[in-house]
């Protein structure tokens, strides 16, 4: 006998539930309407822009990406329109979706972080923010935030005085302890927590004998950092109550169960949607399909739900 | 603003013909009939060239011809990395996943004279170019330069015939001895020329200078890396010389060129 019809839905922050735990990453899928397009957004989870700051960012200087075994690095920098731009042309397509729609926010100070999460306080439609205290691509801010557990609890502290929203904070694998990050942002109020953001990585042309690189480092994604987001997920979700979003090299529903067993409450599919582009429906049809084959009623039930080895 | 992302289409394709047609360089037929139909020229296809995790990211290629009712399309591509070299061992009958059209076509300028300067393999979208306008051949004509004989591949099975075709290499193996751009201001015609160009960066960029010293309108088709072709990665940055806001310094090949106005654009 097989369940028909499982029940996907999933917590991934205090007052937001997603009606099935497939989620597109920040940084892979634009500020999410323009990719209505591609397929209909209402059968995902919900997604994650691209990430917004105080003011309009250029980004790096090409090259911005070089490919790498099973993955990619990219040192985009930020490009983004700016919080003002954003609010006023990409705000009203992005919660016209039928989908959870989570803004990412970085700022260059707490103060810079609590001002932006303020002003989606009046706005309709917005599930939740990430903060993005991991970017390795932002000199004056981004990861500096993520590495230290002072900061990363103080701006999660600052920003929830002021937020109606459920706040997620987005790590940076690029830190000693993940999980003791991970129990900082807790204790500073952070409603759910998203992990991993890309490793630092760096790619040397040896003929030019140059970084291939504009900015010389970069992030790295894709499958080839899954194993280890998929450690981190588990140490994490092992640390704190607050529900996790894990990712990092996810491909596939094999690749989306195994951070649904590591204790993931949701998952986001982000680097393999620029190679396959409906991965992620592909990913939920596939925990769809495992729920019914093995006779999960809930995805609930699944996750976290990792036998001991053998 | 960003423009909008294109209505892309997916279709797995099957390789009908893959040789070298010279040192390097490949000529592969597919057929593929909904990207037949519906590509031009110097828009892009991203092609999976292996189906494993080796090479991770697609690659972008141009098309030189397609069939609409036979439903094939040709490329060319010079065997340069991973990606060519899978690419370049695929047989008859074997698919690729595809994903395409992408970017904006080369558009057939109005100007009596249209100069169509090409290096290496470059020269595919141009030559799709005057493909698609049989009526204006006589208004075109194609400069074509590759680094040497043996790079260089029989024109006359690439081109339109009554295109008029003129061939430089580096070393003179075939052709006229010197660089494609030195043949420019032998053929533009004061006030009536436009330049469309593809092919080495340092050339476009070459052909770019000597249209502005000529006070002519340049457009060229641009190649750069890049992860997605659709506008998600926002890695295939070009920088222009104007913007109006800080996020606009720098464009997407994706979506906004490939093909760009060569005098708007940092070379």
């Amino acid at each position: 006998m097989t369940i028909e019809h499982p029940d996907l839905s999933t917590k991934i922050a205090e007052g937001l539930i997603l009606r099935n735990p497939v989620m597109m990453a920040s940084g892979t899928f634009g500020h999410g309407a323009e990719y209505a397009c591609l397929f209909d957004l209402g059968k995902i989870g919900g997604l994650v822009t691209k990430t917004i700051t105080r003011h309009p960012r250029a980004g790096n200087p090409p090259p911005r990406t070089v490919e790498t075994p099973a993955g990619m690095l990219n040192a985009i920098g930020l490009t983004n329109p700016g919080i003002d731009a954003f609010i006023a042309e990409k705000i009203p397509p992005l919660t016209a979706l039928n989908t959870a729609c989570i803004v990412s926010i970085a700022g260059t100070s707490d103060l810079e972080f609590a001002d932006m999460a303020a002003r989606f306080n009046d706005l309709e439609g917005i599930a939740a923010l990430e903060l993005n205290i991991s970017s390795p691509n932002m000199k004056d801010g981004g990861m500096l935030f993520g590495c230290s557990e002072r900061a990363a609890h103080n701006v999660t502290r600052v920003v929830k005085a002021v937020s109606q929203l459920p706040i997620i904070v987005k790590l940076t694998p690029n830190v000693t302890d993940i999980a003791a990050i991970a129990a900082a942002v807790e204790e500073g109020g952070a409603d759910g927590i998203a992990l991993i953001n890309t490793l630092l990585g760096m790619a040397i042309d040896i003929d030019a004998r140059r970084p291939i690189l504009g900015n010389i480092t970069g992030g790295l994604s894709g499958p080839a950092i899954k194993p280890v987001a998929l450690a981190m997920v588990w140490k994490v979700a092992n640390r704190v109550s607050v529900p996790v979003i894990g990712m990092g090299g996810i491909a596939t529903a094999r690749d989306a169960i195994e951070f649904l067993v590591a204790g993931a409450s949701a998952i986001q599919v982000g680097t393999t949607t620029f190679v396959h582009p409906f991965a992620a429906l592909e990913v939920l049809n596939g925990i769809a399909n495992y729920c019914k084959t093995h006779q999960i009623d809930r995805i609930s039930d699944l996750i976290g739900n990792m036998h001991p080895p053998a | 603003m960003m423009p909008a992302i294109p209505n892309f289409i997916r279709e797995v394709a099957v390789v009908q013909h893959n040789e070298p047609i010279a040192q390097d360089i490949y000529l592969m037929r597919l057929y593929a009939p909904r990207l037949a139909t519906a590509c031009g020229p110097a828009q892009f296809l991203q092609i999976l060239t292996d189906s494993g995790l080796s090479p991770f990211l697609r690659r972008p290629f141009s098309v030189l011809r397609a069939d609409r009712t036979a439903g094939w399309l040709d490329l060319i591509y010079d065997v340069i990395g991973t990606g060519t070299a899978r690419l370049s061992a695929a047989r008859c009958g074997d698919s690729r996943d595809i994903i395409g059209p992408l970017g904006n076509p080369f558009d057939l300028p109005k100007s009596k004279r249209v100069l169509l300067v090409a290096g290496g393999v470059g020269l595919v979208p141009l030559a799709f170019l005057a493909w698609e306008h049989p009526d204006r051949l006589s208004d075109m004509i194609y400069l074509m330069g590759a680094a040497t004989a043996a790079r260089l591949p029989d024109m006359s099975a690439l081109l339109p015939p009554d295109l008029p075709l003129y061939i430089t290499t580096d070393d003179g193996s075939a052709g006229q001895r010197g660089l494609v751009t030195e043949r420019i201001a032998e053929h533009a015609m004061p006030n009536h020329t436009t330049l469309l160009t593809c092919g080495p960066h340092r050339m476009m960029a070459r052909v770019a200078a000597i249209a502005a010293e000529l006070n002519a309108p340049c457009f060229a088709a641009l190649e750069n890396h890049m992860a997605c072709g659709f506008g998600a990665c926002v890695g295939c940055a070009v920088e222009y010389k104007t913007y109006p806001t800080e996020d606009r310094r720098y464009r997407y090949v994706c979506l906004e060129g490939p093909v760009v106005n060569a005098h708007e654009i940092v070379w």
